[in-house]
C-alpha cells in the first residue's frame, strides 16, 4: 500500500491550546457544522488564526490544525452519515434525534432550541467515538 | 445556477464548480484562507500531482490532489460524478496527506 504521501507526522502537531482551554486558561468555542454534500462533520474548538489544515488519522477521522502554529483546533469526520454514525450506537441515537422524534414543532425557533440542546451531547459522542484523537478534546467537551 | 469555473481533468472529464458551492461550501466552511486558492483548486483538477484517487466508500467520488510548492500541504478537491463525462466539485481544502484507503486511479502505470 502507498505511504499516503504523508508530509506531516501526527507527533509534530501541538495540543497547547486544547490543554489550556481544558484547564480554563483559554477561551474556546464549540462550532459545529455538517456538510451534507460532502457528508462531513466539522467540530472546531477555536477560530483558526491561520490556514486550516486537515490531518488524516486512520479512517475517516481527521484533526484540523493551524498551519502557522501547528496547534490542533478541531476535528473533521468524513463519511459521517454513511458509516461513522451507524458504527456508534450512542451517536446514532443522538444524531437521528430518536429521543426527540414525534414531537410537534410550531416554528423553526423550537427546532433550533432542540438542536442547541443536543449539540453538546453530540460533540461529546463524536469525540468518544473518534479514535486516536488527543485526550484534551474529551476534557474540553466533557463540560 | 452560475458556475465559478469549469475545467477539464487529464482524463478529459469536465469538472464544474458552481458559484454557490465555491462561496458557501468551500470558502465559508474551510475558512477565508481558501478564498485566494481558486487557481490552485483549478490546477489540482487539471494537473493533479500526485494524482487522482477513488474515494474509500463512494465509487462515484474522486479526490484530486495537488502538492503546493515550498510547503508541506496539498490542495484536495473532492468531485462527485453522475456519469463519466461530467463531475461537480463537492468541496476543497488543504491537507498534509492523501487519505488512507483511497485508491490511486490516475496516473496509472500505463499513463506514465
Amino acid at each position: 500500500m502507498a505511504d499516503f504521501h504523508r508530509l506531516v507526522k501526527t507527533s509534530e502537531l501541538k495540543t497547547d491550546k486544547l490543554t489550556n482551554a481544558a484547564a480554563g486558561n483559554l477561551r474556546s468555542i464549540s462550532y459545529m457544522s455538517y456538510d451534507e454534500d460532502f457528508d462531513a462533520l466539522v467540530l472546531l474548538a477555536f477560530e483558526p488564526e491561520s490556514d486550516l489544515i486537515v490531518h488524516y488519522l486512520d479512517g475517516d477521522v481527521a484533526l484540523l490544525y493551524e498551519d502557522d502554529s501547528m496547534q490542533i483546533v478541531g476535528l473533521q469526520v468524513e463519511n459521517f452519515q454513511l458509516s461513522f454514525v451507524p458504527m456508534h450506537a450512542d451517536l446514532n441515537k443522538t444524531w437521528t434525534l430518536s429521543d426527540a422524534l414525534g414531537k410537534e414543532y410550531h416554528n423553526l425557533g423550537e427546532m433550533m432550541v432542540v438542536v442547541e440542546r443536543f449539540r453538546p451531547k453530540l460533540a461529546q459522542e463524536i469525540i468518544n467515538a473518534a479514535k486516536d484523537i488527543p485526550k484534551e478534546f474529551a476534557a474540553l467537551f466533557a463540560a | 445556477m452560475p458556475n465559478q469555473f469549469e475545467v477539464t481533468d487529464p482524463r478529459g472529464r469536465t469538472i464544474i464548480c458552481t458559484e454557490d458551492k465555491w462561496r458557501w461550501h468551500i470558502v465559508s466552511k474551510h475558512g477565508k484562507y481558501m478564498e485566494g486558492y481558486e487557481d490552485e483548486v483549478k490546477q489540482a483538477i487539471q494537473e493533479p500531482n500526485p494524482g487522482i484517487f477513488e474515494d474509500t466508500q463512494r465509487p462515484n467520488r474522486n479526490s484530486y490532489y495537488l502538492r503546493l510548492p515550498r510547503s508541506r500541504k496539498y490542495i484536495k478537491v473532492v468531485v462527485n460524478f453522475s456519469d463519466e463525462s461530467e463531475g461537480y466539485v463537492v468541496t476543497a481544502f488543504k491537507t498534509d496527506s492523501v487519505k488512507r484507503g483511497e485508491k490511486q486511479i490516475w496516473p496509472t502505470s500505463t499513463d506514465s
